[in-house]
């Protein structure tokens, strides 16, 4: 039931003991020295004979061109084989982008219910593993011993902070300031503006007791949202 | 109720006002070999306001934990990395770049860093004069974590997979962080992927999975983007 412990290593490639890159490079040079230059410079010698008519500095750059095209096609069987074929390599950083975020206020009136709000988020990433995740950490400028706090300058009230995978405002993941969620899923992978659909939502909970104790005022708060590929 | 209406008009312009759109790239940074260094672009996505990014490195020493605590980088020599600068003004639309240099010396096991940029904007939402009863302001500020993983001189990379009965245990055995591509199960002839609680695996980490079939398992993973052979559990 049980299987090896296995080393892993990397698979790189190799040809004649040597990296493919450092193999290229070297076969490069060779092919520089033994052919490129010395019939650059028998070319460049015979043209310029002919260049010595003014008319013929057209035809010396044609047929430098030319020669040089030949050369390369000669020398190097990829490009004789297809002329057409190119390498081409584009390295796709990993990207993680978060947008239409908005800032929440509230007006409580209703001292029996909980106040709540919240605002939905984009976020894209093309973080591997699985695609589409990611880590947030939210950190309130007013917290204590984890708890997100909104001051008057004098006096705090505590409140719960959410982030749900979805853009509903259901309180699914609970937030402690300062501290990093579980991996979360669901961010897009395909636009950077998630095609106009949020895919997150950061909702905030005061209850009823959390208000009912603060004098009137108004209370502020800063949360500060860093997302994380890990 | 026009004042509170009229308030409520003025906070939305207020906060469209103030709010900083920035973009990091890459989001993971690998440092290998003895003098390695990369840039990381900071664009301000912002055409009308500057974006003011304040960039604050953390070293991480138990990655594979969320909850423990990290350190901010102080001193680039004993710390092992240096970023540079430590703060970008970006005017609208400008993308900037911040440098991310190696220091340490040796490194025989990875060492993993976060640096966080933020943007910085103003803090009070909301007056703080407003006299007709309780009003909350809430500023959201989204800022980027990269991670910065100064990977060993010598990265062995390895890994440990063993199935007991129904219990499925991973084991990052090497000195250098991995990432698990696909964990698949064979289930009535079919192979169906196990979801695991996290896919990148640090040093030394180890993830515990109960399985709901007995059946062989087959892990695959990436070193710095190249493949790792297949581990097998039976």
């Amino acid at each position: 039931m049980t299987a090896k412990a296995k080393k892993c290593m990397p698979t790189a490639l190799y040809r004649n003991n040597m990296p493919v890159t450092y193999f290229n490079m070297r076969m490069s040079i060779v092919t520089i020295c033994l052919v490129f230059i010395p019939f650059l410079a028998f070319s460049s010698y015979f043209l310029d004979e002919i260049s010595r008519l003014r008319t013929f500095k057209k035809i010396k750059k044609n047929c430098l061109l030319l020669f040089n095209a030949i050369c390369l096609i000669s020398v190097n069987p990829i490009y004789a084989a297809n002329p057409s074929a190119a390498t081409v390599s584009v390295t796709v950083p990993a990207l993680v982008q978060v947008s239409g975020l908005g800032d929440i206020t509230l007006s409580p009136t209703n001292l029996g219910s909980p106040a709540t709000g919240a605002t939905t988020v984009c976020v894209y990433t093309n973080v591997l593993s699985p695609l589409g995740s990611y880590y947030v950490t939210a950190t309130s400028l007013h917290a204590s011993s984890g708890l997100f706090r909104v001051t008057n300058g004098t006096n705090f009230i505590s409140y719960g902070a959410f982030w749900n995978t979805t853009s509903s405002s259901t309180q699914t993941v609970t937030l402690t300031s300062g501290v990093k969620t579980a991996q979360q899923s669901g961010g897009s992978n395909t636009s950077l503006t998630c095609s106009g659909s949020p895919n997150a939502n950061f909702n905030i909970s005061f209850s009823s007791i959390q208000i009912a104790g603060a004098p009137p005022a108004t209370y502020s708060d800063t949360v500060t949202l860093v997302v994380s590929p890990s | 109720m026009i004042y509170k209406c009229l308030l409520f008009i003025l906070l939305l312009c207020i906060s469209f006002c103030t709010q900083a759109d920035i973009n990091v790239s890459p989001m993971i940074v690998d440092l290998l070999g003895k003098e390695s260094e990369t840039e990381i672009a900071v664009k301000n996505f912002d055409t009308k306001t500057n974006a003011y990014v304040e960039i604050t490195p953390f070293r991480l020493s138990n990655p594979a934990d969320h909850a423990s605590s990290k350190r901010r980088v102080l001193h680039p020599d004993k710390d092992g990395l240096i970023i540079f600068p430590a703060k970008l003004v970006l005017l609208p639309g400008q993308t900037q770049f911040v440098r991310v240099i190696k220091t340490a010396k040796s490194v025989a096991a990875d060492q993993v860093y976060e640096v966080d940029f933020i943007p910085k904007v103003a803090t009070h939402l909301v007056s703080q004069k407003n006299p007709n009863g309780m009003m909350m302001g809430i500023r959201v500020i989204i800022g980027y974590g990269v991670r910065v993983t100064v990977r060993p001189d010598h990265p062995l990379p390895s890994l440990f997979l063993k199935k007991i009965k129904n219990k499925l245990i991973i084991k990052n055995t090497g000195n250098t962080l991995l990432t698990i591509t696909s964990c698949t199960q064979q289930v009535s002839n079919k192979k169906s992927e196990i979801p695991l609680p996290t896919y990148t695996l640090f040093a030394g980490q180890t993830i515990k999975k109960k399985l709901g079939q007995s059946t062989p398992v087959t892990l695959n993973a990436l070193f710095m983007g190249k493949p790792l052979d297949a581990l097998y559990a039976d």
